[in-house]
């Protein structure tokens, strides 16, 4: 039975811990303000980017595919003519139509967009936090990660992980540490600043020309509620549309109509170019959102498990005073006897 | 429809700016050129620059310094998505040449590639600035 020092001891100490947790519960709780507004404010950007790629994308398909029907059709008649006939037009043909043939080979999508057309290498960019003390946050993307990169390997993938936060790597690796290209560290740390997705990505598309990997995922926490985050992997190269829930069809239909081959929408500069240029840009902007909403995530898990901390922290409190005062009590009953049993005795 | 833009100014941190204007002019790939309602649509890149709105009495509501970005204009709907955006009577040039300064030695230290195009792309975002506003001085002394 411990001492009545002892139990003295353990209730200060468990009450100063109750004060750090529900103290960081708060600064969570305010952060978590601050990140989720920061979520919703960075989204009309995000949707409006990726609805005018795709537009762009759909109407270079089409317009190429609009081309090589052409040229089969052509291809058709040619060969429904004599010979004779055949040998002429195919001059014609040669004559008239190798420059057009060209300008539609330079409007390939960019490989940003279609990928390098293997999906041999796989780059995995983990984000989680720098501290600790926030729940299932980063456990639950390492598992996730885990199971992923067992996944690929049964599939004889090579994988590389970039993380963003130094608990993902810590989680990560003493099983993949030589996957591990690269830890970056301190992300985000005054608020997430577009700017730091925008170098994060020049690293990422630097490494891409190099073709040091073909497909590239985001693996981080989708902040759906302070008590819920989700994991999410989210494939960046190439390009997929990622928030087909949040743009709606109906809103795809009317962007269809208005860029359909139908209508008249001029580009500046070519429809290849702005595509070209944009894309980077869209990749920065999936960074930063992911970024954004880890750290949502991050804050909101925080402060759910530190109001639990402080929840338990109370119960514990209570069970150890009670433990207290039983103990006192034992002890002064116990002297009780002892006096009276002596007087007794005399 | 037919008398107003509803012109929508993003950056990828926060909607900048939403506004009904009579006129706006943004500085496109190839020169500055005004939206009017019921334009053509397009979809134009953006050089950095100054986009003016206008209210219906062609009086000039805003005018903001927008660094390079995408403007996709149809349906008398005008979304600027600009990279970064600042209103003109917030800029400090005395910052924006301590950042270029900075910048200029920056690009010296540095052997990383990707770092190098980044800093030559904000040298030439804050020279623009600068040019713009010398350019707007000798307007006023003229």
């Amino acid at each position: 039975m411990p001492s009545l020092k002892d139990l003295r001891v353990r209730i200060t100490s468990v009450k100063s811990t109750q004060k750090i947790t529900s103290a960081m519960k708060m600064v969570a709780a305010s952060k978590l303000k601050r990140s989720q507004d920061a979520v919703v404010a960075a989204k009309p950007y995000a949707k409006d980017l990726e609805t005018i790629i795709v537009n762009l994308a759909n109407r270079i398909e089409a317009r190429r595919n609009a081309e090589e029907a052409d040229e089969t059709r052509l291809e058709a008649a040619v060969s429904n003519l004599t010979d004779n006939v055949k040998n002429l037009a195919n001059n014609v043909k040669k004559r008239y139509y190798v420059k057009e043939l060209n300008t539609a080979k330079s409007q390939e999508l960019p490989s940003l967009f279609d990928g390098t057309g293997k999906e041999n290498a796989h780059l995995l960019i983990v984000l989680t936090s720098d501290r600790g003390l926030c729940g299932g946050f980063n456990s639950s993307v390492a598992r996730a990660v885990r199971n992923n990169i067992r996944q690929l390997e049964k599939e004889e993938k090579t994988v590389k992980i970039l993380c963003i936060g130094r608990k993902g790597r810590d989680a990560l690796k003493r099983e993949f540490g030589k996957y591990i290209i690269n830890t970056l560290e301190g992300v985000a740390r005054k608020g997430a600043s577009f700017v730091e997705s925008d170098e994060i990505t020049l690293k990422i598309i630097e490494m891409f020309e190099n073709s040091e990997f073909d497909v590239c995922s985001l693996v981080y926490n989708k902040f759906i509620s302070a008590m819920k985050q989700e994991v999410t992997f989210e494939q960046v190269i190439p390009f997929k549309l990622s928030m087909h829930e949040e743009i709606s069809d109906e809103e795809i239909k009317h962007k269809l109509h208005v860029f359909g081959p139908g209508a008249v929408y001029e580009y500046e500069p070519s429809e290849q170019e702005i595509l070209e240029k944009i894309l980077p840009r869209n990749l920065a902007v999936k960074i930063f959102n992911s970024i954004l909403e880890s750290q949502a995530s991050e804050h909101g898990s925080r402060m759910t498990s530190m109001d639990s901390a402080t929840r338990n922290a109370s119960e514990m409190i209570d069970k150890l005073s009670i433990k207290y005062n039983r103990t006192r009590q034992a002890f002064i009953t116990k002297e009780l006897i002892e006096i009276i049993s002596g007087a007794e005795a005399v | 429809m037919g008398k107003i833009v509803k012109v929508e100014l993003v950056t990828p941190e926060k909607i900048f700016l939403r506004e009904e204007v009579g006129m706006v002019i943004i500085p496109g790939y190839k020169g500055d050129f005004a939206v009017l309602p019921r334009r053509a649509p397009i979809l134009v890149t953006l050089r950095s620059g100054v986009v003016t709105f206008f209210n219906k009495d062609k009086k000039v509501m805003h005018r903001i310094f927008v660094a390079g970005g995408i403007a996709d204009i149809h349906n008398d709907e005008c979304k600027i998505l600009a990279e970064n955006a600042m209103k003109v009577q917030d800029i400090d040039c005395e910052e924006i040449a301590l950042k270029l300064e900075q910048a200029k030695k920056d690009i010296k230290e540095t052997e990383i590639h990707a770092v190098r195009i980044k800093i030559e792309d904000n040298i030439k975002y804050y020279d623009s600035i600068i040019k713009f506003i010398e350019q707007e001085e000798r307007i006023k002394a003229d």
